[in-house]
């Protein structure tokens, strides 16, 4: 695999529920390692994984928000929020851990068909 | 010396509240390393770091801290690996008193 | 560029409603296992614009007793068509 080989993962469930979450990063991390391009979008309700104040101690899991506030130091640099998503849930950037950049369902298609790889979770 | 602090199998400390820098001293000489100055900075950065997120950073995601709060010339894997021998993540997070970082790929 | 999208969980799923959020014109569908009971649900298949075609996977159609009537906008795919559209298509996206 060269570099130009670009990784798309969207994740669309909420943290705990079941690991489908943690499935889709840990690929995503995985794909970061071997220092593949990697864009990260959260869709549907998989940006409940990113509300602040998260404390999963409550049910003897890991906190889900705590690590995804510290996706860009595991070289995950492009991470996206599906707008549509935030805006039914009545969400804004400032319920989440991270700043990320929010995209129309057209930057999304984009973003597909830029991919290599689509992960779909 | 204080008594020697209880650890789990793998030798990190089974009670984080149980940490001090003499701990730390203790916990440095089970891996035959000198606590110096330039580990105590990595030491307190790897503390505040899981004091605001709770998460050991695995070594990728350590060197790239290390890069952001310290500079470019000691984010790098050689400068931690003659720090901390082995896994500088793990063994820097054990003697930081922190829970074995996960995702150690 | 496009991009075939695989469905493979049953309507309550609502992943029909998800993939078409990001499906484009030219773009086509195909229900495979439990996605083969959207094919008999005409009132949520309106929801996909003519410019995108719908396959439903036979074998999985015929083994939960369900069948594509004539004038379905859903058509029969064989595992060989499916096949047939994972290289067709530039990308395969799965939906489950």
């Amino acid at each position: 695999m060269n570099k130009s080989h670009s990784f798309t993962f969207i994740t669309r469930s909420a943290p705990y529920g079941s690991n489908r979450p943690n499935l889709c990063l840990d690929t995503a991390l995985a794909a970061s390692v071997f220092e593949q391009q990697v864009n990260y979008i959260f869709m549907e309700d998989g940006v409940y994984q990113l509300l602040k104040n998260q404390d999963a101690g409550s049910i003897n899991s890991k906190t889900l928000g705590n690590i995804l506030e510290t996706l860009n130091l595991y070289g995950v640099e492009n991470i996206y929020i599906c707008a549509d998503a935030m805006e039914e849930r009545n969400l804004s950037a400032d319920d989440l851990v991270i700043s990320a950049k929010l995209i129309s369902n057209d930057e999304f298609k984009t973003i597909l068909l830029d991919s290599n790889t689509v992960f779909n979770l | 010396m204080t008594n020697a602090p209880a650890l789990d199998k793998e030798g990190y400390l089974q009670e984080l509240d149980e940490w001090d820098e003499e701990v730390a001293t203790i916990l440095a000489q089970k891996e035959n390393i000198d606590l110096s100055a330039a580990h105590w900075e990595i030491i307190k950065l790897l503390r505040s770091f899981y004091r605001r997120h709770q998460l050991s950073p695995a070594t990728r995601a350590l060197i790239n801290l290390v890069k952001r709060e310290l500079g470019p010339d000691k984010g790098k894997s050689v400068y931690l690996m003659k720090l901390f021998r082995g896994s500088p993540a793990k063994t820097a997070s054990k003697i930081a008193g922190l829970p074995k970082p996960d995702n150690c790929i | 560029m496009n991009i075939l999208h695989t469905v493979s969980q049953s309507p309550k799923s609502r992943l029909l409603e998800s993939c078409l959020n990001i499906v484009s014109d030219g773009d086509a569908i195909l229900f495979i296992e439990d996605g083969v009971y959207y094919c008999k649900r005409e009132d949520l298949l309106e929801q996909v614009t003519n410019t995108v075609k719908c396959f439903g996977l036979k074998e999985d159609l015929i083994a939960r007793g369900l069948q594509i009537k004539g004038e379905s906008t859903v058509e029969n795919a064989s595992y060989r068509k499916f096949v047939e559209l994972c290289v067709n298509y530039d990308k395969v996206i799965s939906w489950f």
